[in-house]
C-alpha cells in the first residue's frame, strides 16, 4: 500500500523539480527523529524492565546477596541504605531520576556506585568490540566482494565451495571457544602472547581475533551475497555498456552499494558482538563489563546487574541508531527513508 | 516435483543431512545406552587424563567424558528444538498474522517487534534468568524470547509481499475469511524462507544455550548439556586441555550440521527457481551456425542464401554491422537451451532498424550479444561479427567489447535499475569521456551537462548534480539516451527504450532519439515488442520468432498486412486494435499453448457460437433480477497520507455505468484510474462520496451483507503473474470461490469448474495446472474463470491485457467482450490504451490528475477529442499508419 501511495505521490505535482531537495531533507529530519523516539521507547521499556524483573526476582535480594550469615540488622540498615523500604512506586520514581542524573544505583554487596565501576570498566569493553568490529569490516566486505567477482555466473565453483566450507566452519565456532582454543595454542602451548588481562599491546591480539573471526566468517557470507546480487543488477550492465576498466566497475559501481545491505546487517552484528564480548572477557580476565556483569549475576548483586544491564542496552540502541544514520547518509534513496 | 530428489545431488546437502540424522539417532539412543555410566560418580577415577579406558579422561567426579558428551546430546538438541519452535511458532503469529488484519493493526505489531528487536539478546535471557533463576526451562524460555523477534521480522518482510499482492486482495473480494487467508495464502507462501531460518537457527540456538551454560547461567547440575561441560572443562583446560575437546567438538559440529542444511535447502531452493544447469563437461561445446552447417549442408546452403538476401540492403554503401549465423545458448537442464538461432543481419550507417518479437522470441539477448553484454553464462557464436569493416567474431566478450569501445551506445530498458543509485546522474554520464578520452574531471562535467542539455532535460547543471531517484522517469530514460550518445557512437542499442513509460512521455523519448540520430548520423537499433512505435520510428523492421528473423519489413509495408510474408508478421500487425480498427469484429490472434486452449480447434470466430449451453455458473442468483447492475460514483474522493502531505489520488470522480454495458476509463500511470477501481471494489478506503451498485450503498456495507458485496463486484488485475496464489491449482482456485459461495456438493462444484473452464476456453485439463505452469493468457483465463465464478453483478477490469503479448492481448480482449457481451455483465475496463478502450467499451471516461475531463463515446473520443489532455493522448498514440513518415519529428516541435 505504501508503495502505491508513493508511486502516485512521486508523480503527483508534489513532486515539482523545485522543491525536491527540500522535500528529501525533511524525510530525513522525520526519519532521525522517529528513529530517536524509538530508541527512547525501548530504553524505557528496557529500564522499566529491569527494574520490575529485580523486583519480582523473590527472596530479599540484600539477604540473598550478603548471604545466609550476616546479621539481619546489617541486610535492614543496607535495605534502608538504599531506599529499598520505600514503596515500589516512589523507588522507580527515585531510580528514573536518578539514571537521568547519571546515577545507575549501587551495589548491594559492597555499597560501591555502579557509575564509577561503568566509567572504570566500560573503556576496556569499547576497545575490545570497536577493533575487532573494525578487523571484521576489514576483513570481510573485500573478502565477500573479491570472492563474489571470482564466482559470478556460476563460475569457479571450487572456490565457492571453498569458502561457503571454510567460512560455514568458522561461523559455527563460539567465540568462547575459539578465545579457549586461541589461549591453548598461542599463549599455553607456544608462549607467543600473554593468556589474560589488557596491560600490553601484544594482550589485544587473542581477544580481538576470538571476539572477530566468528564475525567475519558470517559478514563475509552476507557481503559475497550481497555482491553478488549487485553485480547481476541492471546499472552494472549499464557500467559495462560504457567499457569501463573492471576496477572501476567493480569498486565505483558495485562496491557503495553492496556496502549498504552489508553495513545494515554489519550493525546488528556489532551488537551481537558486544553479546559475544561479554564470554571473551570471561575467557580472558578481560577488565570490562562483560566479566564484571558475569560476576554479578553469579554473585546475585542485582545492583549491579540491574545498572549494567541499562549501560549495556544502551549502547547497543546507541550503535544501532549510529548505523542507521550512517546508512542513511550513504545511501540516498527515498526507499530507505520510506521503509525505514 | 523433483525437488526431493534433486536433493540428493547436492553434496552439501547429503553431508549435513547425514550429520543431523547421527545427532538424532545419538539423541534418541545414547542416553539408554550409557545414560546410567555416565552419571554414576566413580572417586577412584577423578580428573583421569585420557586412557584406552576413558579416550577422554574423566571430570571431577571421576564419570567418562566420552560417555557424557554423547549422552548429552539429547539435552542439548531438545533444548534448541523447543526453543526454536517456540520462537518461530511466536514469530510467526507476531509477523505474518497483520498481513491479514489489516494497516492499523499492522502497525501496532511492527512497533511491537521493533522495540523488542531493539532489546539486547543478552539482556533478555539474563532478565528471564533473574526473574525465573537458572535452569534448563528458563535456558528455553530466554532463547525462545530471543528469537522470537528476528523470526517476526522475517516473516513479516515476507507476508508483506503476500500482503500487498493481487492474489490476496483477490481472496479478500471473494469473501475468504481471515483465518483462511492466513493458513491457505500467506503461510504457505512464506514458507519455504522460513523453513530454511528455523534450520539455520537450530545451529545458532545451540550455540547460545551452551553460552549460557558456559557463564553458568544455563541449566543447572546435576542436569548437563555440551555448554554445562565446557564450562567445567574449563576450570582444567590448561592442565588437561581434552576435557573440553568432547562437548567443543559436538557444539560446533551440530551447529555446522544444521547451519549446512539449512543453506544446502536454500540452495537448492535458488536453483529450483532457476532450473537446474549441467555441468560444462555434460554439456559439450556451445552449438553455432558452423557446427549446423557440418551436420547439414541444407541448413548452411539456407543461411548462405538468406545471408546473401539480407546483406547490404541498398546494395550501395558498406555496411555498419554485419551479423551471420549468430547463436546465443544458455546452459540448461538437458544440454543447451538456444534462444537465438543462426541469425543474420546487417545495418548500414545512419539507419534506425527496429527489432520486433515476443517476450522470449530472442530480441534482446541478440541485440545484447552484438553489443557484448551478452549474461556472463551465454555462449555466444558467430560466423562473421563485423563493425565498421573489423572482425570481431572468435574475440572474448571483454576484449570484443573493448574493440568496440564507445563505437556502441547503449540504451536500456528500466531507465531506475538501469542508472546506479549510489551515483550522481553527471557522474555517470561524465566517466565515459573521462575514462576513454582522459579528459579532466571539470571538463567531464562540462560534457555531462552539455549531454543532458542536448536531450532537453531542463536546467541540466542542477540536475547533473541529482540522484536518479530524484529524477522522473522520463528523465531518467532521456538520460540513459545522453548517456549512450556522450561517447559519440556510430551505433546506438535500444532494449525496449519506452516500455515502462506513459504514452505522452514515450512519445517524446522516441522523438528525441530519431532527432538525435538524425543530427549525428549514428545507426542505431531498437528492441520493442510494441510494432507501432517501430513503424513511426524506423526504416525497416526485423521480425524475430522463436529466436529467428523470419522476415526483414520496410516499415513502408506495415500499413499494409497484406504485402507481408510471414504469417507471423501479419498477425502482429493485424492483433494490435487501433484506433481505425473494426469493432463489430474479432481481433486477429495468434494460437498459443494449443494442449490447453480449447479455441485452436474451433473453426467459428469465438462470438459467432450461440449462447447455447450457456450456462448455469452464471445463471442470476436466486432473488436477484438480472445479471448486470447499474453503477453510479457520485463526487468519489480518496486522499492519500495526512496533514501537509495529503493528496487526492481521486479528485470528486462521478460517472454512471448503465446495466449490461462497458464504461472505459482512460489515464496515464499517476491519474487515479486503478484507485478508483480498488475503492469500488472495497479494496480501498473512500475518503468522501458514495458508489451505489443497483440500489445498494457499496461504501456503507458492513457485517453479513460484505459477503454478498464481495460476490456483486469482482476485479480482474493487471498481472496474472501476480493475481493467482502460487500455491494453488486452478481447481483450488475455482473451488474456494464456490464453497465461500455456498455451494457444499463436491460434485456440483467439479460440473461447475467444469463449464467455467469451458466459459473461457480452457480444456478441462488444466483444472490440475498451478499458476507457474501455466503462460500469461492462461493465467488470466483463469482469472477470468475466477471471477465469474462469484456470479459478479459489476465487473472490473484493471488493464487486464498490458503485462501481455501482443498475440495474446487481442484473444484476451475478444474473450472478456464476448463474455461481457453473452452474460450482460456490467463492467469497467480501465487501460492506458486508448485503442483497446475504443475497441471494447461503449463509452469511455478520460482521468487526469484524479479527475475526470471528458466522458464520451469512444469512437467521438478518437476522431474528435474535446479536452486539450484528451488530444495530446490521442496524438500521441504511435500509429502504423504514421509508417515512414516524419509525423514523430514533427511532434518534437509542439
Amino acid at each position: 500500500m505504501t508503495t502505491q501511495q508513493l508511486s502516485v505521490q512521486s508523480s503527483g505535482p508534489v513532486a515539482a523539480p523545485g522543491n525536491a531537495r527540500s522535500r528529501t531533507g525533511n524525510r530525513w529530519l522525520n526519519f532521525l527523529v522517529r528513529r530517536i523516539v524509538r530508541m527512547v521507547v525501548a530504553l524505557f521499556v528496557i529500564v522499566t524492565a529491569a527494574f520490575a524483573v529485580l523486583r519480582l526476582a523473590g527472596g530479599d535480594p540484600v539477604r540473598s546477596a550478603l548471604g545466609p550469615t550476616v546479621d539481619e540488622s546489617v541486610v535492614q540498615a543496607r535495605r534502608e541504605a538504599l531506599g529499598l523500604n520505600d514503596p515500589i512506586i516512589v523507588q522507580f520514581w527515585n531510580y528514573l531520576v536518578g539514571l537521568l542524573h547519571g546515577d545507575l544505583g549501587s551495589s548491594l554487596i559492597t555499597g560501591r556506585s555502579v557509575t564509577e565501576l561503568v566509567e572504570y570498566r566500560l573503556p576496556a569493553t569499547l576497545q575490545l568490540a570497536g577493533l575487532a568490529f573494525l578487523v571484521v569490516l576489514l576483513i570481510a566486505v573485500p573478502l565477500g566482494l573479491l570472492i563474489a567477482i571470482l564466482t559470478q555466473g556460476g563460475r569457479r565453483r571450487g572456490a565457492e565451495l571453498t569458502f561457503t566450507g571454510v567460512t560455514g566452519f568458522f561461523a559455527a565456532i563460539p567465540e568462547y571457544l575459539l578465545a579457549v582454543v586461541l589461549v591453548l595454542v598461542f599463549s599455553v602451548t607456544l608462549r607467543l602472547l600473554p593468556v589474560a588481562g589488557n596491560s600490553e599491546p601484544q594482550s589485544y591480539i587473542l581477544p580481538v581475533l576470538a571476539l572477530a573471526v566468528g564475525s567475519s566468517a558470517s559478514l563475509s557470507r552476507i557481503a559475497r551475497v550481497e555482491a553478488l546480487n549487485v553485480l547481476s543488477e541492471d546499472y552494472i550492465r549499464t557500467a559495462r555498456s560504457k567499457r569501463l576498466p573492471a576496477w572501476m566497475v567493480n569498486f565505483r559501481h558495485a562496491l557503495p552499494n553492496m556496502l549498504t545491505a552489508t553495513l545494515t546487517l554489519g550493525g546488528s552484528l556489532l551488537a551481537s558482538m558486544i553479546v559475544g564480548s561479554v564470554l571473551v572477557e570471561q575467557v580472558f580476565n578481560w577488565p570490562g563489563l562483560g566479566s564484571a556483569f558475569v560476576q554479578a549475576i553469579v554473585t546475585k548483586d542485582y545492583g549491579i546487574v540491574q545498572g549494567l544491564a541499562i549501560v549495556y542496552a544502551a549502547v547497543i540502541l546507541l550503535v544501532n541508531l549510529i548505523v542507521d544514520i550512517v546508512l542513511s547518509l550513504i545511501d540516498r534513496r527515498t526507499t530507505l527513508l520510506e521503509t525505514a | 516435483m523433483t525437488s526431493r530428489s534433486s536433493l540428493l545431488h547436492s553434496p552439501m546437502a547429503v553431508i549435513s543431512g547425514s550429520l543431523v540424522a547421527l545427532l538424532a539417532l545419538l539423541a534418541i539412543f545414547a542416553p539408554m545406552l550409557w545414560g546410567t555410566a555416565a552419571e554414576t560418580p566413580n572417586p577412584a577415577n577423578l580428573l583421569q587424563p585420557p586412557s584406552a579406558e576413558h579416550p577422554l579422561g574423566t571430570d571431577s567426579l571421576g564419570r567418562d567424558l566420552l560417555l557424557r558428551t554423547l549422552v548429552a546430546t539429547r539435552t542439548s538438541l531438545v533444548m534448541a528444538l523447543i526453543a526454536t519452535a517456540l520462537g518461530a511458532a511466536a514469530g510467526l503469529t507476531l509477523g505474518a498474522l497483520p498481513a491479514v488484519l489489516g494497516h492499523r493493526s499492522q502497525r501496532g505489531f511492527s512497533a511491537v517487534i521493533n522495540i523488542w528487536l531493539a532489546f539486547p539478546v543478552l539482556l533478555v535471557a539474563m532478565l528471564t534468568v533473574i526473574l525465573l533463576g537458572a535452569g534448563s526451562t528458563t535456558s528455553i524460555i530466554a532463547l525462545a524470547l530471543t528469537m522470537t523477534p528476528s523470526f517476526a521480522r522475517l516473516a513479516q518482510t515476507l507476508s508483506s509481499r503476500v500482503g500487498g499482492s493481487e492474489y490476496l486482495a483477490a481472496a479478500r473480494m471473494l469473501g475468504v475469511s481471515k483465518g483462511r487467508q492466513y493458513i491457505r495464502y500467506v503461510l504457505p507462501n512464506i514458507a519455504e524462507p522460513v523453513i530454511v531460518n528455523v534450520t539455520i537457527s537450530i545451529g545458532g540456538g545451540l550455540l547460545a544455550l551452551s553460552a549460557l551454560s558456559f557463564l553458568g547461567v544455563g541449566i543447572q547440575p546435576p542436569e548437563y548439556d555440551w555448554g554445562r561441560m565446557l564450562s567445567e572443562g574449563f576450570a582444567q583446560v590448561y592442565s588437561q586441555p581434552a576435557a573440553v575437546l568432547g562437548p567443543g567438538v559436538m557444539v560446533v559440529l551440530a551447529g555446522l550440521s544444521f547451519g549446512m542444511l539449512g543453506e544446502a535447502i536454500a540452495a537448492h531452493m535458488r536453483q529450483q527457481g532457476r532450473g537446474r544447469v549441467l555441468s560444462a563437461r555434460k554439456l559439450g561445446p556451445a552449438p553455432s551456425a558452423a557446427a549446423d552447417a557440418a551436420t547439414s549442408p541444407d541448413a548452411a546452403g539456407n543461411a548462405q542464401a538468406s545471408a546473401e538476401a539480407r546483406s547490404a540492403p541498398d546494395g550501395s554503401s558498406v555496411p555498419l554491422l554485419e551479423v551471420e549465423g549468430l547463436s546465443v545458448s544458455f546452459p540448461g537442464a538437458d544440454g543447451w537451451i538456444r534462444p537465438v538461432r543462426d541469425v543474420s543481419f546487417s545495418i548500414a550507417p545512419g539507419e534506425i532498424v527496429g527489432v520486433v518479437g515476443e517476450s522470449g522470441s530472442g530480441k534482446s539477448v541478440t541485440m545484447m550479444s552484438v553489443a557484448q553484454l551478452a549474461p556472463l553464462n551465454a555462449a555466444v557464436t558467430a560466423t562473421k561479427l563485423r563493425f565498421a569493416g573489423e572482425e570481431l567474431a572468435g574475440m572474448s566478450p571483454e576484449a570484443a567489447g573493448r574493440a568496440l569501445g564507445t563505437r556502441v551506445g547503449v540504451i536500456f530498458q528500466d531507465s531506475l535499475t538501469a542508472l546506479n543509485p549510489a551515483l550522481r546522474v553527471g557522474t555517470q554520464l561524465g566517466e565515459v569521456p573521462r575514462v576513454h578520452e582522459k579528459v579532466t574531471r571539470a571538463v567531464a562535467h562540462e560534457r555531462a551537462v552539455a549531454a543532458l542539455d542536448e536531450v532537453r532535460i531542463p536546467d541540466p547543471e542542477r540536475r547533473a548534480n541529482q540522484f536518479p531517484h530524484e529524477f522522473s522517469g522520463g528523465m531518467r530514460q532521456r538520460s540513459l539516451i545522453a548517456m549512450a550518445q556522450i561517447g559519440g557512437p556510430r551505433l546506438i542499442i535500444a532494449d525496449e527504450p519506452t516500455t515502462a513509460l506513459d504514452v505522452t512521455v514515450q512519445q517524446r523519448v522516441l522523438a528525441l532519439l530519431r532527432a538525435k540520430c538524425e543530427e549525428t548520423g549514428s545507426a542505431a537499433i531498437v528492441v520493442s515488442h510494441d510494432i507501432a512505435v517501430l513503424a513511426e520510428l524506423c526504416s525497416r523492421v526485423l521480425v524475430m520468432y522463436q529466436g529467428s528473423i523470419v522476415e526483414d519489413v520496410d516499415v513502408r509495408d506495415l500499413p499494409h498486412p497484406e504485402r507481408l510474408q510471414h504469417p507471423y508478421s501479419r498477425a502482429l500487425v493485424e492483433c494490435m486494435p487501433d484506433l481505425t480498427t473494426d469493432r463489430s469484429l474479432p481481433l486477429a490472434t495468434i494460437p498459443e499453448s494449443p494442449e490447453y486452449l480449447a479455441e485452436s480447434g474451433d473453426e467459428s470466430p469465438a462470438w459467432e457460437r450461440k449462447p447455447t449451453q450457456l450456462l448455469s455458473v452464471v445463471e442470476p442468483a436466486p432473488g436477484t433480477s438480472g445479471r448486470g447492475a447499474d453503477l453510479l460514483v457520485e463526487d468519489l474522493v480518496v486522499t492519500f497520507g495526512h496533514g501537509a502531505k495529503a493528496f487526492n489520488a481521486v479528485d470528486g470522480v462521478s460517472f454512471e455505468l448503465a446495466s449490461g454495458s462497458v464504461l472505459g476509463l482512460v489515464g496515464e500511470s499517476g491519474s487515479g484510474k486503478s484507485t478508483v477501481a480498488r475503492t469500488i471494489a472495497g479494496l480501498q478506503e473512500a475518503s468522501s462520496g458514495r458508489v451505489w451498485l443497483g440500489a445498494d450503498d457499496l461504501l456503507r456495507t458492513r457485517g453479513v451483507d460484505r459477503l454478498a458485496r464481495a460476490r456483486d463486484v469482482q476485479m480482474i488485475f493487471q498481472d496474472p503473474y501476480s493475481s493467482l496464489n502460487p500455491r494453488m491449482s486452478v481447481r483450488e482456485v475455482l473451488d474456494e470461490v464456490l464453497i465461500t459461495h455456498g455451494m457444499t456438493n463436491a460434485r456440483e462444484r467439479r460440473s461447475q469448474i467444469a463449464e467455467l473452464l469451458d466459459l473461457v476456453r480452457l480444456r478441462a485439463n488444466t483444472a490440475s495446472l498451478f499458476p507457474g505452469q501455466m503462460s500469461g493468457g492462461m493465467r488470466q483465463r483463469v482469472a477470468i474463470a475466477r471471477c465469474l465464478a462469484a456470479r459478479p453483478k459489476l465487473i472490473i477490469a484493471d488493464e487486464i491485457t498490458s503485462a501481455l503479448d501482443a498475440s495474446v492481448q487481442g484473444a484476451v480482449l475478444n474473450l472478456i467482450r464476448e463474455l461481457q457481451r453473452e452474460l450482460d455483465i456490467s463492467m469497467l475496463f480501465i487501460t492506458h490504451n486508448l485503442a483497446a478502450v475504443r475497441y471494447i467499451a461503449d463509452r469511455t471516461a478520460v482521468m487526469q490528475k484524479g479527475r475526470i475531463v471528458e466522458i464520451a463515446d469512444p469512437d467521438q473520443l478518437a476522431k474528435n477529442p474535446q479536452h486539450p489532455y484528451t488530444q495530446t493522448l490521442v496524438e500521441a498514440i504511435p500509429r502504423i499508419d504514421n509508417a515512414g513518415t516524419d509525423a514523430l519529428l514533427r511532434s518534437l516541435e509542439r
